[in-house]
């Protein structure tokens, strides 16, 4: 089809609203053309450009650049599998069509169904037919509803859990009862670990106890051959060498008390270690038959975070069970409650 | 050694400039023979330069990586090549009427 003679300009003008690579909305570095609008976002602002262009397309910076390289204007463009832009000449350009973004298309053009138009954002003007929304300061519930204060899409990059416990929770995207949902998969997953171990353990422990008994059989053979062999020398007749093998004492027990005293005296002529170095204490020490070790400790400071941070996410949660609080305001943005359906009858 | 752009349908094996060339070369290729080495240059990626301006915009090229094609005219083949930004990069020589040179 001939390429809308402002389609260029809009493309222009919608690519001033997207943002830098964001590992939450990958999506926002690049133009969406969806059903004869083109849609960006930089997560603070949103954008929706009427244009004469059917199909879905993605247009990244890199389309945009191989465009002005060609110095003047396409004059035709088609949209499919493929991108590709025409010249009277002959001259095109073919890029891969890599859309694959129907849902954030719908929840661009839901956040700008709610918000457009309301005091609770600002509105933009874009000098071409469509909407452009950015996040402004204000009160966080505007008629019910969670109004976008910190972003559209995403809240920086740290977790809706630790930014509970930061107390910098943003209610419209930070589904409090999704985090104690993950906490009590989380404890059972442990627990199922724990369990696991143990099992695995209980396997260890009876192929040890296979072993002893084996071990015991043994001891109680040998024990039958050192009488056999003694009896064998109180008689007087003449010993092989297995019998003397029987009757030889090992002394392992005792050698071992021996080197361990030789140890000790060794340590002993060590020079003494002080006591406490600078706020620090000796607690132990232990010798492994070749090397001497001391410990020295130190306590840390008791954490004071905890009793803070228990507090912060006391009041944030205590915030969404007060009864004047629009709960149907969490229910559209919160995954937890949308996935209930109260009416749902058995069967 | 092609010393102006006149010449640069020779390096693709067609019969005269108005025919298309019979091989398609790697752009690096492409490049390498139509480039000089220039010690002055003070960005490292700017050490090979190109022997002469490319101006003619009635000769027609094709560009082709994984994920574009274009047809472009010989005067911004290195900037239409620059933004492909592909190291495997191919290009075609068309001639003087740019068509889908299915015959190279």
């Amino acid at each position: 089809m001939l390429l809308p003679p402002d389609f260029l300009d809009q493309l222009k003008a919608a690519k001033r609203f997207t943002g830098p690579f964001a590992q939450a909305a990958p999506w926002q570095r690049h133009v969406i053309l969806h059903d004869g609008k083109l849609y960006a976002s930089n997560n603070r602002k949103i954008v929706e450009i009427e244009c004469e262009i059917d199909g879905s397309a993605i247009f990244s910076t890199r389309t945009l650049n191989l465009l002005k390289s060609f110095q003047d204007e396409p004059t035709e463009i088609e949209v499919g599998d493929e991108i590709k832009f025409g010249w009277k000449d002959g001259r095109y350009l073919t890029l891969v069509n890599d859309f694959d973004h129907d849902d954030i298309v719908k929840q661009h053009a839901r956040l700008l169904d709610d918000w457009h138009g309301s005091d609770a954002v600002m509105m933009l003007d874009l000098g071409h037919a469509g909407r452009a929304i950015e996040i402004t300061e204000g009160p966080g519930i505007v008629d019910g509803k969670l109004a976008p204060r910190r972003g559209f899409f995403y809240v920086g990059d740290s977790t809706p859990s630790l930014r509970l416990a930061r107390g910098d929770t943003d209610l419209r995207m930070d589904d409090l009862f999704k985090i104690k949902k993950d906490e009590l998969g989380a404890a059972r997953k442990a627990n199922e670990r724990k369990r696991d171990r143990l099992l695995d353990e209980q396997v260890r422990i009876e192929r040890e106890l296979v072993y002893l008994t084996q071990e015991l059989i043994e001891d109680q053979r040998k024990l039958v051959e050192f009488d056999a062999a003694l009896e064998k020398y109180q008689s007087g007749d003449a010993l092989t060498e297995t019998d003397k093998e029987c009757l030889r004492p090992a002394c392992e027990s005792d050698i071992r008390k021996e080197e361990s005293k030789e140890h000790k005296e060794a340590a002993e002529e060590l020079p003494d270690l002080p006591k406490t170095i600078k706020g620090w204490k000796q607690c132990a020490d232990r010798n492994d038959g070749e090397y001497v070790y001391v410990t020295y400790r130190r306590r840390l400071p008791e954490p004071k975070a905890r009793k803070a941070m228990r507090k912060r996410i006391e009041q944030t949660v205590d915030t969404v069970f007060k009864s004047d609080f629009p709960r149907d305001a969490v229910v559209a943005a919160w995954k937890t409650l949308s996935q209930i359906e109260p009416r749902a009858g058995p069967g | 050694m092609i010393n102006s752009e006149d010449g640069l349908w020779q390096l693709f094996g067609g019969d005269a400039p108005n025919a298309p060339g019979k091989n398609e070369l790697t752009f690096a290729e492409f490049h390498n023979q139509t480039a000089k080495l220039d010690v002055s240059a003070e960005k490292r990626g700017e050490l090979l330069c190109p022997r002469f301006r490319v101006t003619a915009k009635d000769r027609f090229y094709r560009l082709r990586s994984s994920d574009v094609e274009a047809v472009v005219n010989q005067a911004r083949l290195y900037a239409t090549a620059g933004k492909i930004g592909d190291p495997d990069l191919r290009v075609a020589y068309l001639g003087t009427h740019p068509f889908d040179g299915s015959n190279i």
